[in-house]
């Protein structure tokens, strides 16, 4: 979720991604940058990410992700299962 | 003096042992080698920023390269779960589609580009030995017609097919060739060898062995594609199109010249007069009658069978004959040219040979036997200008798109009828599946 919620912003590479999720999470979150790759791929497959080689501003060309329409819709499925989670949750502590 | 040294040999250092690290990820990732080329320079390129970042924060090179590796973790770990990532069952059922049609589009390619080297070298072989032999080069090489040119074709085009799908397969579907290789060898040792083994046809040994080598061609394509473990092919195949622009100029001129001797060989046979007939255009004249033996003299031009593999067999089985197709007899006569005789016909003085034709063209296991076609037939041994054993055999029968023909003696004594034939009949033609023909032997 977090991946998708971070590419649905716009174009990123894996590096990116990583340094978004980090920053976003106030340094709370460091996802495993070893799975990082595995997972972006694995969307690829899936069809909710698409890949493009381009060159970058430094440094070698990148491979930038963005999501596909699939991935749109899979990042909001993601994201209202994750809010009523939360709803759930806060409702329970709350009561307590 | 020795500071830029130094910095220089810790660069190198730190890149040799990048990749190393990236080289041991690499081990990992059984793909093509362009789609682990793209994994690997994507894992590069992610180090690189790691590193320049965590020099910005201050790290010394060397410790900004341990930490960027250490954060993508152990290099086995990674290499092992992308390849587990790529090589999804779904992406390798999606690349069997892609796969058979590469591979028939190998196949179409393959007959293609191996007729234009093979008939052309054919017929190029036997304008030779027309030449060396002073005969036509078909009659002069009886056994070259002999060989099964279509089976032939067809292994080299099975092979190059299986190549190109296996290439294929393992592109879609990111794996290695070795590692789809074996599976589709087998698939094809199955779906081309089941087939074979269970559809009759007719067999001689050559196109037997030949048929037969069909899904081992096939197996040996796919075997092949994976290469030598360095990646170099096994045959490094050079098409006419990638010939010297000089050669490929000889080779067009050798191509023109095999089909123009195709044309003259295939157009017409000269008969005895010496005339020369071209093409099945003659006048329609009424056929005679079977005639009785010794009735009707052969024409002066006639048509002609040729392959005609005489070895009859040794007793008639409804199966085996000999096997004469799509030859046309003009006036009810078939010039018949004893592409492999081996029958001694000097030990056979006075024999009157009958032809017993079946009721069906091909195909048939247990053939009847038409009465009116059974003859006897006369059979005239034909004064031979270019040296080829024939004898002319008056079927009736114009137009002929298929027989299989028995060759049988009458002893002009007692009427007895016997198969001729050499006792061996290596060569006799049999109708039946390989299964069948190993049976019988």
């Amino acid at each position: 979720m977090l991946v998708l919620t971070v590419i649905a912003d716009g174009e990123l590479y894996g590096y990116e991604i990583a340094q978004k999720v980090r920053e976003r999470s106030g340094g709370a979150f460091a996802p495993s940058e070893g799975s990082l790759y595995p997972t972006l791929h694995r969307l690829e497959i899936e069809g909710a990410l698409e890949a493009t080689w381009r060159e970058s501003d430094r440094g070698p060309r990148r491979r930038y992700y963005r999501l596909t329409e699939k991935g749109q819709g899979l990042a909001a499925e993601a994201r209202a299962e994750w809010t009523a989670f939360v709803g759930a949750i806060s409702g329970v502590t709350s009561g307590a | 003096m020795g500071q830029p040294s130094d910095d220089t040999d810790r660069v190198r250092d730190g890149a040799e042992r990048r990749l190393a690290w990236l080289d041991r990820v690499g081990a990992c990732l059984e793909m093509p080698a362009d789609r682990r080329v793209e994994v690997l320079e994507e894992i590069a390129a992610h180090l690189d920023d790691a590193i320049d970042a965590l020099m910005e924060e201050g790290l010394p090179a060397d410790q900004a390269e341990r930490e960027a590796m250490a954060r993508l973790g152990s290099p086995e770990a990674l290499g092992e779960q992308l390849r587990t990532t790529h090589q999804a069952t779904r992406r390798l059922l999606a690349s069997a589609g892609g796969g058979v049609w590469t591979g028939l589009e190998g196949l179409a390619t393959g007959w293609v580009i191996l007729s234009a080297w093979v008939i052309p070298l054919w017929y190029l072989v036997l304008a030779v030995g027309a030449f060396v032999g002073g005969t036509s080069g078909r009659d002069g090489s009886g056994d070259i017609l002999m060989l099964p040119v279509v089976p032939l074709l067809a292994c080299g085009a099975l092979w190059l097919a299986a190549r190109r799908a296996t290439q294929a397969v393992a592109r879609a579907s990111w794996r290695r060739e070795h590692a789809v290789r074996i599976p589709i060898a087998a698939a094809g040792l199955a779906t081309i060898g089941l087939p074979i083994l269970t559809i009759p046809a007719y067999q001689s040994w050559p196109s037997l062995l030949a048929t037969l080598a069909m899904p081992f061609a096939f197996a040996a394509g796919a075997i092949s594609a994976g290469g030598r473990p360095d990646g170099s092919p096994w045959i490094a195949l050079h098409w006419p199109s990638r010939l010297p622009s000089r050669l490929k100029v000889w080779w067009g001129l050798v191509i023109v010249c095999a089909f123009v001797w195709m044309a003259i060989s295939v157009g017409g046979y000269p008969g005895r007069s010496g005339s020369s007939q071209n093409g099945p255009a003659q006048p329609a004249t009424p056929l005679p009658a079977p005639p009785e033996n010794g009735a009707v003299d052969p024409p002066a031009t006639l048509w002609h069978a040729s392959g005609f593999a005489l070895v009859a067999p040794t007793q008639v089985a409804p199966n085996r004959g000999v096997v004469v197709a799509g030859w046309i007899a003009k006036d009810g006569w078939t010039l018949i040219e004893l592409a492999t005789d081996e029958v001694d016909w000097s030990t056979l003085p006075g024999v009157q040979l009958e032809l017993w034709r079946s009721s069906t063209a091909y195909a048939s296991e247990n053939p009847t036997l038409v009465e009116p076609q059974r003859g006897p037939y006369r059979v005239v041994p034909v004064p031979d200008p270019l040296a080829t054993p024939r004898i002319a055999v008056q079927t009736g029968t114009p137009g002929g798109i298929g027989y299989v023909l028995f060759v049988v003696s009458i002893d002009p004594v007692t009427g007895a009828r016997t198969v001729v034939g050499h006792p061996a009949a290596g060569r006799a033609t049999f109708h039946g599946t390989p299964l069948d023909w190993f049976a019988e032997l």
